[in-house]
């Protein structure tokens, strides 16, 4: 019951960001811990990078934080910073592939601790190296439905797409994957189909 | 649910289980850009509020001005028409006309 009326009691973000607006930092801090670790999950699974993740994260805030005074309940506020910190990871992704025409890690970080982690699992290692092998777009919206449990709507809004569109990217990229773990399955533990 | 499919979730429970949370550093950072925008908005603000002050105080002591002079003017316009009034019924009780009628009635 307490719960429930704390619940109750949360303001809405669109509220924090009003309040953030008019200088109240406890409004800002209550949207970075309720949008951070989401938006940070997200870039990291985009980009296998910690660092480039960090990056992508603070600037989504950062434009949250500049447009807060002209905020308009157009959009809910976690829907605009997905989207936000979707076109800020495709931009990264497609100025490394600019870059430099070398395969795209398939280890999602290479940090000690992580490496050790993703050994440990051999499955999530195997299906991170499946997701970086996948179409920019196709991986976005297989994160932000299968990590992030966004409903196939709230994916089409973030990536302003139409939702057959979004249909259509989950799965091919549920196709893909399948296809790049094929190899795989019985390695993991999963027999022969 | 077709095996693939299966299988597939197995891979997204496998990894969904991995933890990964930002590091405080990154909330600090994210906190400190809140900050620094929020001052940068109120200084703005003060420049704005001092800019419009500024130009509202030249303007109101300009219109207080020209309300004393209008009032002045008014005042001491009226004063000057009363005295001029004055002067000139005066200036008709000792009127020189009247001498020189006089003296021209005297001639014929």
């Amino acid at each position: 019951m307490t719960r429930g009326v704390a619940a109750s009691a949360a303001p809405s973000d669109g509220e924090l960001v009003a309040r953030y607006a008019a200088g109240d930092q406890a409004a800002a801090r209550a949207l970075t811990e309720r949008h951070v670790p989401r938006l940070y999950a997200l870039a990291r699974r985009m980009l296998g990078d910690a660092a480039e993740a960090e990056d992508v994260t603070q600037e989504a805030m950062l434009r949250l934080w500049r447009i807060a005074p002209e905020w308009e309940a157009r959009a809910a506020v976690g829907t605009w910073l997905y989207r936000v910190a979707s076109n800020l990871c495709l931009d990264r992704l497609r100025a490394r592939r600019r870059l430099s025409d070398a395969p795209v890690p398939e280890r999602a970080d290479e940090s000690p601790g992580a490496l050790g982690r993703l050994e440990a699992d051999d499955r999530a290692a195997a299906l991170h190296a499946a997701l970086a092998a996948l179409p920019e777009r196709q991986r976005l919206a297989i994160v932000l439905r299968h990590f992030e449990e966004l409903s196939n709507p709230e994916i089409a809004a973030a990536l302003d797409l139409s939702v057959e569109a979004v249909e259509s990217l989950l799965a091919r990229g549920r196709r893909g994957l399948v296809a790049a773990l094929a190899g795989r399955r019985e390695a993991l533990g999963f027999g022969e189909a | 649910m077709t095996q693939d499919d299966e299988t597939l979730e197995a891979f997204f429970a496998a990894a969904g289980r991995e933890e990964v949370a930002p590091s405080p550093a990154l909330i600090a950072a994210v906190l400190a850009d809140a900050a620094a925008v929020t001052s940068a908005r109120e200084a703005h603000r003060s420049r704005r509020a001092a800019a419009r002050w500024r130009g509202w105080v030249p303007a109101t002591a300009a219109l207080a001005a020209s309300a004393l002079l209008g009032f002045w003017i008014g005042v001491a316009g009226e004063g000057a028409q009363v005295s001029l009034f004055a002067e000139t019924t005066a200036g008709e009780a000792e009127d020189p006309v009247g001498g020189f009628f006089d003296l021209a009635s005297a001639e014929n």
